[in-house]
């Protein structure tokens, strides 16, 4: 089995925890001298830095949410001085005003040593070729994968991304055999395969590291199948590090959280009470070794659910599935909860080649799920439209409990992604428009 | 046998046209057309003089598009022409699922329809002496 960092990895849990105690009370003592906002938030709960001496000690500390970070933007939660800031990045503000977040060096250090032992984790080592192919910028997604690839010795290309035709003659010459991008710009790449005459018998890839936003098993398998490589789940999120807060192992069944750098925690997303191990609630995590931003129990607004039973790759960091949701994605239509992931997941197991497609909102909840036509999806007849109309509906309305509706858009109309696809446009007043 | 090339578009302005204009562009000429509507979905249905020409252009375009087997027979320019044709395949339970009509063919006027079973059709058809034309017929 291959490693970065074996001894952590594998340690047995009481010595994690141990670990875990001691750098939580640490930086919670740290964020108390020096960021005000916690200061405040911790005298007000009637929290002081030693009630915090072991991670069980966890639940006595309030909450930081998204509207923290944007009440005291720019640099206000902070925990070093700017002169000890060697990198910002920011999130893409698609629900409000962008969060800011800020790197020291060992902080960048600590996320390359991240980003390594994700890649390692799906058989990555210094042989091997990695093609960057998140954007690079402001996003942390290019550089964040750039650093681990180099710190795990790699050939590095920072292909950022976008110009996709380049993307695929890069794989084939340069020999690329693993690729970090998005699962839908993964999948548009398999499109332009098929329409250039591209064959992945070219390539040399073995895996594809996707992250970044929501992804099924139909598209884990058609990314799979379309560019003949493996394609791992990778987590994260840049107000706690950036990709690789947590990724697969090649066993394919859940996300390896770099438990010694964050701390998970699962809480019920309506009370915030802790729930027990095993049960899915909205995801916590508290930064217990990041120096310039180390967030205290942030909300990420997934819905997740922790796994702490054996791996068989032998790693005992705790497993977390894949989200099943965001809290803030979930569109209420008559008063029924409904994720995009399911509408996803129930589409694409009725029809696995529908996978460019769009979920419009209307006034009055009328849910219209549009499916772009690919060919081959229907014959010269009226009939075979209605037939795939009429099962798509059944499908997707008994799978979220909320009837919908289908249209089909003409092939190639819809919007490319080329990082984050867009696929939720809510038309209603007050509509999110978001990922 | 005559190869129909069909496209699905979106039930909106100007779509035929981007058709037509990518078909022109390819030199392909056009004998017959016929527009189907589900609501949202537009199929154009083309009978054209070099149908793996008109896909190639079609397929570079991104349209999607695919092909179809119809039959193709001409009747007497008259009234009761189409009359007896039909007689012949109700009498031999052979559905039409959609028909439409060529630009005249010398004396009579051509016409295709879309049936399940080719074979069967055109079997009877010749034997009863209808008389059938194909793809090569409208190079």
């Amino acid at each position: 089995m291959n490693y970065f960092l074996k001894e952590i990895e594998t340690a047995p849990r009481h010595e994690l925890e141990a670990l875990q105690s001691q750098r939580l009370s640490s930086k919670i003592k740290q964020v108390y001298e020096n960021v005000k906002p916690y200061r405040a938030k911790m005298e007000a709960a009637g929290v002081k830095p030693e009630d915090i001496k072991s991670v069980k000690d966890l639940a006595r500390l309030p909450f930081t949410e998204k509207q923290d970070l944007r009440d005291n933007y720019p640099y206000g939660m902070f925990a070093v001085p700017m002169s000890e800031v060697v990198r910002i990045h920011a999130s893409s503000g698609t629900t409000g005003k962008q969060t800011v977040v800020g790197y020291t060096a060992n902080d960048i250090a600590l996320w390359a040593q991240c980003a390594a032992r994700s890649l390692a984790a799906i058989g990555g080592t210094k042989d091997d070729i990695v093609q960057v192919a998140y954007g690079y910028g402001l996003f942390t997604g290019g550089l964040g994968m750039h650093y681990g690839a180099e710190r795990l010795g790699a050939v590095t290309i920072p292909a950022s991304s976008g110009n996709s035709l380049r993307q695929l003659e890069m794989f084939r010459d340069f020999g690329t055999t693993i690729a970090c991008l998005t699962p839908s710009y993964a999948l548009s790449l398999i499109e332009l395969m098929a329409q250039k005459g591209i064959n992945k018998a070219d390539f040399k890839l073995k895996a594809a590291v996707c992250g970044a936003e929501p992804w099924t098993q139909e598209m884990r398998l058609q990314i799979q199948k379309g560019l003949g490589l493996k394609a791992y789940d990778i987590y994260g999120l840049s107000e706690i590090l950036g990709p690789s807060v947590s990724c697969e192992c090649v066993e394919q069944c859940g996300m390896h959280i770099c438990e010694d750098h964050f701390i998970p925690e699962i809480v019920d997303p309506d009370t915030f009470e802790p729930l027990p191990a095993g049960e899915q609630g909205e995801l916590v995590f508290t930064c217990i070794t990041k120096e310039a931003f180390p967030l205290i129990r942030y909300r990420t607004r997934d819905i997740v659910r922790l796994d702490y039973s054996e791996c068989k790759c032998g790693r005992t960091l705790v497993r977390m599935m894949k989200p099943q949701g965001r809290t803030d994605d979930m569109l209420i239509i008559k008063g029924v909860n409904v994720f995009p992931s399911q509408i996803e997941a129930a589409l694409l197991g009725f029809d696995p080649n529908a996978t460019q497609y769009e979920i419009h909102v209307f006034k009055g909840d009328a849910l219209e799920v549009r499916i772009e036509m690919y060919d081959g999806m229907f014959r010269d007849s009226i009939g075979s439209i209605e037939e795939y109309r009429r099962k798509a509906i059944e499908e997707i309305s008994s799978a979220v409990t909320v009837k919908i509706s289908i249209k089909f858009d003409e092939k190639g109309q819809q919007k490319r992604s080329e990082g984050k696809a867009k696929r939720v446009f809510d038309n209603r007043a007050g509509g999110n428009n978001h990922g | 046998m005559v190869k129909q090339v069909y496209v699905h578009v979106s039930n909106k302005p100007g779509r035929v046209h981007a058709v037509m204009k990518t078909l022109a562009a390819a030199k392909v000429n056009a004998r017959s057309l016929f527009v189907a509507d589900t609501g949202d979905v537009g199929i154009i249905r083309l009978i054209v003089d070099a149908p793996e020409r008109a896909v190639a252009a079609l397929k570079g375009g991104n349209f999607k598009v695919d092909t179809t087997d119809l039959i193709g027979f001409t009747v007497p320019d008259e009234p009761g022409g189409l009359c007896n044709v039909m007689k012949i395949l109700g009498e031999n339970d052979i559905n039409i699922k959609y028909s439409y009509s060529l630009m005249s063919r010398g004396s009579g006027a051509g016409i295709v329809i879309r049936v399940d079973d080719n074979d069967k059709a055109v079997q009877i058809l010749t034997e009863a002496g209808v008389k059938l034309f194909s793809q090569g017929d409208l190079s």
